[in-house]
């Protein structure tokens, strides 16, 4: 596990990204994952049809594969952004400062995996704002709010996976859903939440307008959707 | 590297030819265990690619989606039975009874010594006797699920055997055996990510495959390791054969299996 004083590397901004030469379709990292890209390469591109916000990355009904991988970057952005400045913040301390900093690592990575999946259609950081206020006056602050990004992470994952057409991004997806759940149940425990680390045997899917809902009522959004 | 990936599955796949499903499963279990073994060093860091080329279906035919749930009914009567003798207290889930979950466990402990002394990581104060109570209950109410959902197809519970070892010895063996059996139902249950049809049944299996997540991710939690196998950011699919070279060695007899 990761010294909790000494987080290490964020993924992503470290040497196994390779940036493309600048050009129309190319201002995208590539990541080595190339595999994701070229199953993804299939779904084609559509144009960014906004929904009445100029600055919005996502866009709903969500309509393609496409569409879907878009809504899991921004929410990605979201959690990742949330962790960096959760893990600098200094309140965190003990077990919750490893978990952040490994959560923070896997958030970043799944930013990376879905840029790298969607290619030209992608956004980052530049794309999306957001302030969190006074979250990071606390540790228990911070895992409220920790608890609440990843229980919708896992619902709006959840939610989409009967939706993907690739078989291949189905289980990609799911692949990071699980570890969503896995962070999920982690934070539940450390905030001592009602009903304990695993409150069901069945988790609860979200559906799209459902989690767009839960994150505005966050008040975190400045940019994006 | 991928390529080594690779290899071992299809190494799986040739040595399951020709042989019927109850030899092959309990012939390969030795055999496989040597794969498993290598596949986290393999897949580690590798990510997606590795990801992708598991999920596509092309290490081994595709399953129907009754296989699939027969496949996922056996993997909860394994876990609905091994927490059941560690805890055998308290009412069950409404519709299950001691011998319909666990029919040959007459000599089970029902209990775990050291269970009730072991505490919850800081700030975490939840008990643990009462989560492993808890994970129980899901994994009988996933047994149910599955049955309802395979009616007359399921396999029966009675036509298997479980065998745990020491793992009711000492809450240390227990937790690190529980911990075993969520990842290994994870990456199981992700490894058909890609198989099932039923758009019905997938968004079913996705929701208990999430809360076998969270299960595992709370038992590493109590173990001191990271919430994520070797602290990485994704889970990984796995094959039939990989799956129950995994859990094999619980499992002391079976039906005829339609997998893999």
């Amino acid at each position: 596990m990761s010294d909790p004083m000494t987080p290490g590397p964020i993924p992503g901004q470290n040497a196994s990204l390779i940036t493309l030469p600048s050009g129309p379709g190319s201002r995208r990292h590539f990541l080595k994952l190339s595999g994701a890209a070229a199953a993804l390469a299939v779904l084609g591109c559509s144009d960014d049809d906004n929904n009445g916000n100029s600055d919005a990355v996502v866009t709903l009904p969500l309509q393609s594969d496409t569409d879907i991988l878009k809504f899991a970057l921004f929410l990605e952005l979201l959690e990742a952004d949330f962790y960096i400045k959760g893990v600098a913040s200094g309140v965190l301390s003990g077990g919750v400062a490893a978990l952040a900093t490994s959560v923070r690592n896997h958030e970043s990575t799944h930013v990376d995996a879905l840029q790298g999946a969607l290619g030209a259609d992608a956004f980052d950081e530049a794309d999306v704002g957001f302030d969190f206020g006074n979250t990071f006056a606390s540790q228990a602050s911070f895992l409220a709010v920790a608890q609440t990004l990843e229980e919708t992470g896992v619902g709006a994952y959840l939610g989409a996976l009967p939706s993907i057409q690739s078989k291949a991004i189905r289980t990609t997806a799911g692949s990071i859903f699980t570890i969503e759940a896995r962070h999920a149940a982690a934070f539940r425990a450390y905030n001592n939440a009602s009903g304990g680390p695993v409150p069901a045997a069945f988790v609860a899917p979200m559906t799209p307008d459902q989690v767009v809902a839960a994150v505005q009522a966050t008040g975190f959004v400045t940019r994006g959707l | 590297m991928s390529t080594d990936g690779t290899r071992i599955i299809t190494f799986d796949a040739e040595a399951v030819q020709g042989i019927d499903a109850r030899r092959r499963f309990l012939s390969q279990v030795a055999m496989a265990a040597g794969a498993v073994a290598l596949a986290p060093m393999i897949l580690k860091g590798h990510g997606i690619t590795d990801l992708l080329a598991q999920g596509t279906g092309e290490t081994e035919p595709n399953l129907s989606d009754t296989d699939i749930l027969n496949y996922a009914l056996t993997l909860e009567y394994l876990e609905a039975t091994f927490y059941l003798r560690a805890d055998s207290g308290g009412a069950l889930p409404t519709g299950a009874t001691v011998e319909g979950i666990d029919p040959d466990g007459g000599a089970a402990p029902g209990s775990v010594p050291g269970l009730s002394g072991v505490t919850a990581p800081s700030p975490a104060t939840f008990s643990v006797p009462d989560y492993v109570r808890v994970v129980r209950d899901h994994e009988i109410t996933h047994v149910l699920a599955l049955q309802g959902a395979l009616t007359t197809n399921a396999l029966a519970r009675a036509d298997f055997s479980f065998d745990f070892g020491t793992a009711f010895d000492s809450a240390d063996n227990f937790l690190n055996t529980a911990l075993v059996l969520e990842d290994t139902g994870v990456t199981a249950y992700l490894g058909q990510a890609g198989n099932l049809d039923d758009t019905g049944i997938l968004g079913t299996a996705g929701s208990i495959l999430g809360v076998e997540a969270q299960h595992a991710s709370t038992f590493r939690l109590l173990l001191g390791l990271p919430v994520t196998v070797e602290d990485g950011a994704f889970d990984t699919p796995r094959t039939t054969s990989e799956v129950l070279a995994a859990a094999g060695p619980f499992i002391t007899s079976s039906p005829a299996l339609p997998f893999p």
